[in-house]
């Protein structure tokens, strides 16, 4: 599935059958892919983690298993979503894994298309999270171009202060203020107050915020 | 009992052999302090060869020998006095002799009945001057006056006619007749002319059948046909009615081979010839007396002082033989009897041989037949256990694939998932425009493989858990390690312990059954794990290996890093029903050990110089080493 952003399932299972089926599964549904034989071969593959896809992990692996491997990523902040794949899964294994962010959890043997659907929600879930966070870095590059009066500004119009309030919070006079809120909405390229404060919304996002404007509250589903 | 006798006779040749090589060898210790006399017997009318010379000559020759002082020599000689009666014959028989024992020196003479006596005296007159007599006679000759002078002594027996008469009525209780046998010759005479005169006495009590003086074909035509109630004495015949000079011994058997009646005699020397009995006349005891006498006499004892021995009291003596003929019973005899030539059968000889062998034989017997019972029933027993311990073995066996649920499901669901997979991956193919109909095959084909090991894993599966005897193929230590490994793996990692496999190579193959070995293998492995378990934490190793030990065996080990096994457990790892686990029922080592065993070879355990345990056993290697096979056993269920 070509798209402006490409995808990438990454296949991890330690059992050459069911790496074979599922490279052919994937070739031939047109999935861009990447087989591992074990946690440690992936984790040392040097090809950069694309932007967009979806991880299918075997539970049970020699060395770091499925949800060994699950952890370890969180905490190199990998974020593509996880499938997990099982060839005898328990509950307190699904539970687990699900709740440590899985987005599903798969019974070998399985159906195919379930597998597909799975992966292409999870790729679709990537790449809307990919473009979030692309036009959170674009409104971050604009954000770095205010300069701190500016920002101030900027601050104070999304809280909805009028001019005259701002200059008074200021201490400088409201046509100066003027002159900032039409910069601010020049360099943010906002075309209404409305889209300003979505902006600035955005900007709070932990993904995409600066330390100045960290918050946990959104992180939840986006999350790897 | 024949081989016994054997023996018996071989024990009397060797005994016999090495005494007379004995004496050989010490020829001076008999003769070297005797001195030596030469005695001269004279027999009035028969010849060593009859018996009754012989018995004296003999009985004489063995009182000599036992002299510790003299040693005798007896020269015998038969003067045939009643063929030759003419007074110029005994004067020729007297030079004759005296010539013939011109130079030799005759120390004594023996002379065997008075006529011989007075041969003696006349010989002695002539040629042997002064040379003592010792006599062997008959008290009734000379009316029972023993001859006794300064230089004449002697024995006498007495002769018992009446006595026997009556021994004969004693036995045959209706006895009427007596036949009476006596040839024509002077002793025959003599011996008829006592018996007469004893049968007086029995006058109307019984008749005498008078069948002396006949001719032999005649007297034996006659003794066949005597009437019922009757019995024979037999008293001499050296010549019979015709004139012909006969061997007295010899018509004594003829006659009791010929007659219907038993027939009775007077002398012990008779007694062997068809004789059944009598009262006996002990010329071989007078004899012995006649030789005691003339070896005091030699000695330098005067002859005038040694008062003429009499042998009386005459026994009652049988022939055991003739007894049974004229069907005799022993026990009618008179007390005191005695009873020669009584057939020893072999069963009376050996009886408490034979009893003893026949009942060491029944005992061995008893002992065998014990054995074999026991050996039966042990055989039964070792079966009934052995199908016992198959049993348990099995049920091991199930239990540990319920351990190994987790793992055997995974690893059949893994084939399983990826032939699924293939086939709908196959049918999108198929879908294609133009399908790709090469990566069709392709996944047909992985499928196939696929489907293969599915069945292996099931297979392997339904082996554990099937109950079946053991099978003992040639098989690779290599390979039941690694399937046992691959089994356990899922299960491990469940775990979080690693499982490390080191395979020796070029490993000689080993005989044995292998579900059972695999049993063990996986028992092994499944306690490393859960011991492996209570580390804290990582790493959890287990380690399997294979070895060619230096005498030969092939060894796999399992070695694990976990708390490792107590010095006061070691002991008791491998006994039934030892558990260290609260839900195990302390059977899996003890069913691994009873497998190795059955297959010849050993199970240990040991502490690790670090840290954990580890398991060997010990299989010996080749087709050679091929076990006694029998026993299951199955691992775990510890």
């Amino acid at each position: 599935m070509p798209d402006e952003i490409n995808a990438e399932v990454i296949v991890v299972d330690d059992d050459p059958s069911v790496q074979r089926a599922l490279n052919r599964l994937l070739m031939t549904n047109g999935f861009a892919r990447r087989i591992f034989g074990s946690a440690k071969e992936f984790l040392s593959d040097d090809k950069p983690s694309p932007a967009a896809g979806c991880l299918v992990l075997d539970v049970e692996m020699p060395g770091l298993d499925g949800l060994e491997l699950q952890a370890e990523l969180q905490k190199r902040g990998f974020r593509l979503p996880i499938v997990f794949i099982t060839g005898h899964g328990t509950v307190p294994i699904s539970v687990e894994a699900m709740k440590q962010g899985a987005l599903d959890f798969l019974q070998k043997p399985f159906d195919s298309r379930s597998l597909l659907d799975v992966i292409r929600k999870a790729i679709e879930q990537s790449r809307q999270r990919s473009s979030e966070e692309r036009e959170c870095r674009d409104l971050e590059l604009k954000f770095l171009t205010l300069s701190t009066r500016e920002r101030e500004v900027f601050r104070l119009i999304v809280k909805g202060l009028l001019n005259k309030q701002i200059a008074f919070e200021l201490g400088i006079v409201e046509k100066t203020v003027k002159v900032h809120r039409a910069r601010v909405m020049e360099k943010m390229q906002a075309n209404s107050l409305a889209e300003l404060i979505r902006m600035a919304e955005t900007l709070r996002l932990p993904p995409c915020s600066s330390a100045i404007f960290a918050s946990p509250t959104r992180a939840g589903r986006n999350q790897i | 009992m024949r081989s016994l006798f054997m023996l018996s006779m071989l024990t009397r040749a060797v005994v016999s052999c090495i005494l007379s090589a004995y004496i050989c060898v010490h020829p001076a210790h008999a003769g070297q302090t005797r001195e030596y006399k030469n005695a001269l017997v004279l027999f009035p009318q028969e010849s060593l060869s009859a018996p009754i010379p012989r018995a004296i000559y003999f009985a004489i020759q063995s009182e000599f020998d036992k002299s510790p002082a003299l040693n005798v020599s007896l020269f015998a000689e038969n003067l045939d006095l009643y063929l030759f009666p003419d007074p110029g014959d005994k004067q020729a028989i007297n030079e004759f002799l005296g010539k013939k024992y011109a130079n030799t020196k005759i120390d004594l003479i023996i002379p065997v009945a008075p006529p011989s006596l007075d041969f003696a005296l006349s010989l002695r007159n002539s040629h042997f001057p002064e040379i003592p007599i010792v006599y062997c006679a008959e008290v009734a000759h000379g009316n029972g006056r023993l001859e006794h002078r300064s230089d004449v002594t002697g024995a006498a027996v007495t002769l018992d006619f009446a006595g026997t008469i009556e021994l004969a009525r004693t036995l045959r209780p209706g006895l009427k007749q007596v036949a009476v046998v006596a040839g024509t010759g002077a002793t025959d005479q003599y011996l008829l002319s006592r018996f007469r005169e004893a049968f007086k006495g029995y006058a109307g009590k019984l008749d005498l059948i008078d069948l002396t003086g006949r001719p032999l074909d005649d007297l034996l035509e006659q003794v066949s046909r005597l009437p019922e109630s009757s019995c024979i004495v037999f008293l001499f015949m050296r010549r019979d009615g015709s004139g012909r000079l006969l061997p007295s011994w010899d018509v004594q058997k003829q006659v009791s081979q010929a007659a219907n009646a038993p027939l009775f005699s007077l002398f012990d020397t008779a007694l062997s010839y068809g004789c059944v009995g009598g009262r006996m006349s002990q010329l071989e005891e007078v004899a012995r007396k006649t030789g005691e006498i003339a070896l005091r006499v030699l000695s330098g004892e005067s002859a005038a002082a040694i008062e003429p021995a009499v042998i009386r009291g005459n026994p009652a003596m049988f022939n055991w033989r003739e007894l049974k003929r004229w069907g005799i019973a022993e026990s009618t005899l008179p007390p005191g009897s005695i009873v020669r030539y009584k057939e020893t059968s072999h069963w009376g000889e050996y009886r408490w041989v034979i009893i003893g062998a026949l009942a060491f034989i029944c005992l061995q017997t008893l002992l065998i037949f014990l054995l074999v019972k026991s050996l039966i029933r042990r055989k039964r027993a070792e079966e009934q256990t052995s199908m016992i311990r198959q049993e348990l073995a099995h049920i091991s066996r199930v239990s540990t694939v319920g351990q190994l649920g987790h793992s055997l499901a995974h690893e059949i669901n893994q084939p399983l998932a990826a032939m699924r997979v293939n086939a709908e991956a196959a049918q999108t193919l198929l879908g294609g425009e133009p399908p790709d109909l090469e990566e069709v095959r392709a996944a047909l084909g992985d499928i196939v493989a696929d489907s293969k090991r599915a069945q292996e894993v099931v297979a392997c599966i339904r082996d554990l858990v099937k109950n079946k005897p053991p099978e003992l193929n040639p098989l690779e230590l290599n390979r039941v390690a690694s399937d046992a490994v691959q089994m356990v793996q899922v299960e491990a990692a469940s775990k979080g312990a690693a499982v490390h496999l080191e395979l020796a190579e070029d490993l000689p193959a080993v005989y044995g059954d292998h579900v059972q070995l695999q049993q063990v293998a996986l028992n092994l492995l499944l306690n490393a794990l859960e011991s492996v378990t209570e580390n804290p934490y990582p790493p959890k190793l287990v380690t399997v290996k294979t070895d060619r030990e230096a005498d030969g065996r092939v060894s796999l080990s399992v070695s694990d890093n976990g708390p490792g096994i107590e010095p006061v457990i070691v002991k008791h790892l491998f006994e039934p029903f030892f558990t260290t686990k609260p839900e195990g029922l302390g059977l899996g080592l003890s069913i691994c050990r009873s497998i190795i065993e059955a297959h010849g070879g050993s199970l240990s355990a040991d502490s690790n110089l670090e840290k954990g345990a580890t398991f060997r056993l010990h299989l010996p290697a080749g087709p050679a080493a091929k076990p006694k096979a029998s026993s299951g056993g199955s691992k775990d269920a510890g």
